[in-house]
């Protein structure tokens, strides 16, 4: 009844174990692996690693803004607070959203590119219009707008940087379902008279994973710096919950006085987007070189 | 000259002397030999067929002769190529330019391609003379749709404005032709020039070459894998198995008594119109990759008159008669 | 090629209608009654039933969603809650200034993106190339707001370089003449710089691909064949063909230009849209949310068309010409 037949799923077996062996190889993009694993395991451990609280204030003023030093190794804020604590559980903040985000936006995307590559006609266009439209606006001003007319929450944020996100998603997957629906295996299916729903659910969607899969991974970053400018501009994550965006824009004031403050939360975004960056082009090469090539 | 059939010898200098010419290719899997010691000559006006399957060699020993090897992978590691006594591999890039385009030409295989879909063809032959012959823009315009019309690109002032996508691809072929003889090159090289074309449009191209030849007079270094094509122009040929030459005859001779096993096979594979089909034989198996070439002779694993000394060491070229010679044990010892 | 024109035209027309029918509808999906967002300490209830009014939100949601789409249409945004002044005189004064930032960037984003593109393609593999590849990973992963505050860190606290913030200095309209742009130009370039780098470091790495892959092309062969100088090859054949996908992609940064001009704008205090967005927020000022919103969404569209129209007119193998010949 299905169209995959064991050889297909050996042959989808040894595409995964060479892409694998690609990705080994490729130094960059384990460098990309270990840091984006190494930031998981610091968010999850934050209680075991961080010296100190990243919330209760320290003995102001004794404690405002010392600089990095065995006690502090960088540094503490304005309410004392010791900077590389913050910074850890900082992580928290930017993992969780921006992993959530991008998981909403894909399963988003996917679902409505795949409408669209699937039905095509008047379906696809109207949907694809919409796509347009929505891709026209700058995603901080959409962001921005639904943000002021809501009220603000985490999930409020996650939800936003998810529904906000799926757009570009929603273009690779109706490009990739446009190309594979013109395949023997989904024509097979066809023939057979099995439905819409199941010939994109069964066969499509799990055709495009990879590709989207490596989309998500390169988005991630993105959502990150999106997530700590919103923090930034004092629209995100609310105090005293510590998130990076915030320690930032806390350290504006100082910036001669205490440059800790500002600088090491920019540093750990860098680090993390980076990390993202490198293992989305990593697994890109590996696992699909002509596809973005 | 231009008729003579027994191009080589006589003690006429040739035009083009080509002595051990190793091309290698750097890849992540290894070393590519693709051009390995390659020798022959081109004398003035001649016409030399370069054949084998693809994927021996006989691309890359052209773009090694013009210097245009990508590089990286890619890179010339030995011997000489001598145009009129000049070695082509030993002079500055800024000399070899002057050779590009104006003394020796190419035309590539793929006319689809093979032009630039931003430029107008008339503004790309134009280009080439304007280069090497410092004419100002009225004239060398002039000259160009004046080669528009030698090719006989019907039309040529109203097609000098047209884009490549704008013409069928006999026509850019013709384009490209005329691109590459508009400095009167003393050398031609054609890759495969016909090959990308439909068939009946593939003989107007080799007429027209066989025409302008004529004409200009130039000595042509014609690449292809099709035996017809080579039966219809060349004068000389030599057959290239592997990276190496297996096989250097003059054109009736070759046809007549092939002396390389492999020579015999391409023979084979030409159908003729009064046998049978079931007789067109292709040669079993393939071109093996550069990367692992057996032990001995290079053709040695495909040949059916395989010996045991043949897996062991490579053969030389054996002399089987006047300009006649093969890389093959069984012409050891008899040659003249 | 009018046809062309025209059929994009309508196009981005219809991407308008949608762009305020999503705005009208996000006003209308908030929860709660929409009138209740306008209630402000400092408005008089007499105040909030004439925008009800002129909002005509006491209609059927049909009705007000015609009326917001003629009136928006015709450029009447309401009034600013903030200040109390038309939206309209309040956009007239930030849109210019956001464009003279937007097209600074803009031009960053072109010629270095370009420029470091191109040579990183020409010298691939070479140290230029990897160092090239490794700072554009870097820059592209920058928080644009962190990288302001080190930009003020470094040029203007510590080196006294640049000045910080704002358009000009103060009293600098005394100046006049050359003084004055000399002035204007100081102040453009850290905000310029910051919002335009991001997304060189972009196109450089798009313009590296986009010129390897011409690279390879058999009429590059054949223009090395005729003896061109490699320079030429590059400068001319080459570029030619890569940079005409750049024209689609100038219109596609649009959006990422202006959304960053949002925290651009905002650190160095540059009295754009962007900033006038987030004080809105920061002030529940709706009508002025609203009014950017789709002011910018317009701006990309017509930046897109722009796009399109100059990629068919670059590329000779687009034929959306009635007549012959492409051009």
């Amino acid at each position: 009844m299905t169209a995959q037949t064991p050889q297909d799923q050996a042959q989808a077996r040894s595409l995964w174990s060479a892409g694998w062996a690609r990705f080994r190889k490729n130094r960059l993009a384990m460098t990309g692996a270990v840091i984006v694993v190494a930031l998981y395991l610091a968010a999850i451990l934050a209680p075991l690693i961080a010296p100190h609280d990243p919330i209760e204030h320290g003995e102001v003023p004794r404690m405002r803004y010392l600089s990095p030093g065995s006690a502090h190794p960088l540094g503490t804020d304005k309410f004392g607070r010791d900077v590389l604590s913050r910074i850890i559980y900082g992580s928290r903040i930017s993992l969780t959203i921006s992993f959530l985000a991008v998981a909403i936006s894909v399963v988003l995307g996917s679902l409505v590119g795949a409408a669209a590559g699937y039905f095509g006609g008047i379906v696809d266009s109207v949907i694809m219009r919409f796509v347009d439209a929505l891709m026209a606006i700058p995603r901080l001003f959409l962001l921005l707008t639904c943000i002021a007319l809501f009220s603000r929450s985490v999930w409020l944020i996650i939800l936003l940087l998810g529904a906000t996100g799926w757009m570009a998603t929603a273009r690779l997957v109706r490009g990739q379902v446009l190309s594979l629906r013109e395949q023997d295996f989904v024509k097979a299916a066809e023939a057979l008279g099995a439905g819409g729903r199941r010939i994109v659910l069964r066969h499509l969607l799990p055709n495009t994973l990879t590709v989207v899969i490596v989309a998500a991974t390169l988005r991630i970053g993105g959502i990150i710096l999106t997530e700590a400018a919103l923090s930034f501009l004092g629209l995100g994550v609310q105090p005293p919950t510590p998130s990076w965006g915030q320690m930032i824009f806390e350290g504006r004031e100082v910036l001669l006085g205490a440059w800790w403050v500002s600088t090491f939360p920019g540093l750990a975004i860098v680090v993390t987007v980076i990390g993202y960056n490198l293992l989305g082009d990593g697994l890109r090469d590996a696992f699909d070189p002509k596809q973005f090539a | 000259m231009m008729e003579g059939n027994d191009g080589i010898g006589e003690g006429m200098a040739p035009l083009l002397e080509i002595d051990g010419l190793k091309t290698v290719f750097y890849t992540d899997e290894g070393v590519a030999r693709a051009v390995d010691g390659v020798s022959f000559s081109i004398n003035p006006g001649e016409t030399i067929g370069l054949v084998g399957e693809s994927g021996c060699g006989k691309s890359v020993t052209a773009l090694s002769i013009m210097r245009l090897v990508p590089d990286p992978p890619g890179r010339i590691e030995g011997g000489s190529v001598l145009l009129d006594g000049r070695d082509l591999l030993a002079i500055s890039e800024k000399e070899m330019r002057k050779v590009r385009g104006n003394e020796i030409s190419i035309v590539f295989q793929e006319p689809l391609t093979s032009l630039n879909p931003v430029f107008t063809c008339g503004e790309q032959v134009r280009e080439a003379i304007g280069l090497h012959q410092k004419l100002g823009r009225r004239e060398s315009k002039e000259q160009a749709i004046e080669m528009l019309r030698l090719v006989r690109i019907p039309d040529p002032e109203k097609r000098y404005g047209n884009y490549p996508h704008q013409m069928s691809g006999g026509m850019r072929q013709r384009v490209m032709i005329a691109m590459a003889l508009s400095c009167q090159p003393k050398l031609l090289i054609a890759d495969e020039p016909s090959t990308a074309l439909d068939v009946s449009v593939q003989a107007q191209i080799i007429e027209l070459l066989l025409e302008l030849r004529e004409q200009l007079g130039m000595a042509v270094l014609l690449i292809t894998h099709d035996l017809a094509v080579v039966a219809q122009m060349a004068e000389r040929v030599v057959v290239m198995y592997a990276g190496v030459v297996v096989e250097e005859a003059p054109l009736g001779r070759l046809f007549a008594h092939p002396a390389h096993p492999y020579t015999d096979g391409l023979l084979a594979s030409i159908p003729k119109v009064d046998a049978p089909v079931e007789r067109l034989s292709a040669i079993p198996g393939t071109v093996p990759d550069p990367l692992r070439l057996p032990p001995g002779c290079r053709f040695s694993d495909r040949c059916p008159k395989r010996m045991d000394k043949c897996s062991v060491t490579e053969p030389g070229m054996f002399a089987v008669a006047e300009g006649h010679r093969s890389r093959c044990y069984l012409c050891e010892g008899s040659g003249p | 090629m009018l046809a062309f024109v025209c059929k994009r035209l309508l196009q981005s027309l219809l991407l308008v209608v949608i762009v305020l029918t999503v705005t009208f509808f996000l006003l209308h999906l908030a929860p709660g009654d929409p009138m209740a967002r306008y209630f402000h300490p400092e408005i008089a209830p007499e105040t909030i039933e004439l925008i009800r009014e002129r909002l005509g939100l006491d209609r059927p949601v049909v009705e007000q969603y015609f009326k917001w789409m003629g009136s928006f249409i015709r450029g009447d945004f309401g009034m600013s809650l903030q200040y109390n002044r038309p939206v309209r005189s309040l956009l007239a004064e930030a849109i210019p200034n956001t464009l003279r930032l937007t097209v600074a960037a803009l031009i960053l984003h072109i010629v270095l993106g370009i420029l470091l593109g191109v040579i990183s393609a020409v010298k691939r593999y070479s140290p230029f190339d990897r160092v090239n590849t490794v700072t554009a990973l870097f820059v592209y992963s920058i928080p644009s707001f962190w990288l302001a505050l080190m930009m003020i860190m470094i040029f203007s606290l510590k080196l006294g370089l640049l000045p910080s913030s704002h358009m000009q200095s103060i009293g600098a309209g005394e100046l006049g003449g050359w003084a004055l742009a000399l002035d204007r130009l100081r102040h453009l370039v850290l905000p310029a710089f910051v919002l335009g780098v991001a997304s060189a470091a972009g196109m450089a790495r798009y313009m590296r691909g986009s010129m390897l892959d011409v690279l390879r092309e058999d009429y590059i062969q054949t223009a090395r064949a005729k003896g061109l100088p490699e320079g030429k090859v590059v400068l001319k054949h080459a570029l030619k063909n890569a940079a005409i996908p750049i024209v689609t992609l100038i219109g596609l940064s649009l959006p990422f230009l202006l959304g960053g001009a949002v925290v651009t704008e905002k650190i160095f205090s540059w009295p754009g849209m962007g900033r006038l967005t987030v004080d809105a927020i920061y002030a529940r000022d709706y009508p002025v949310v609203l009014a950017t919103n789709f002011v910018v969404a317009v701006i990309v569209i017509l930046g897109n068309l722009l796009a399109d129209i100059g990629y068919a007119l670059l590329d000779p193998r687009i034929t959306v010409t009635g007549r012959k010949g492409g051009r």
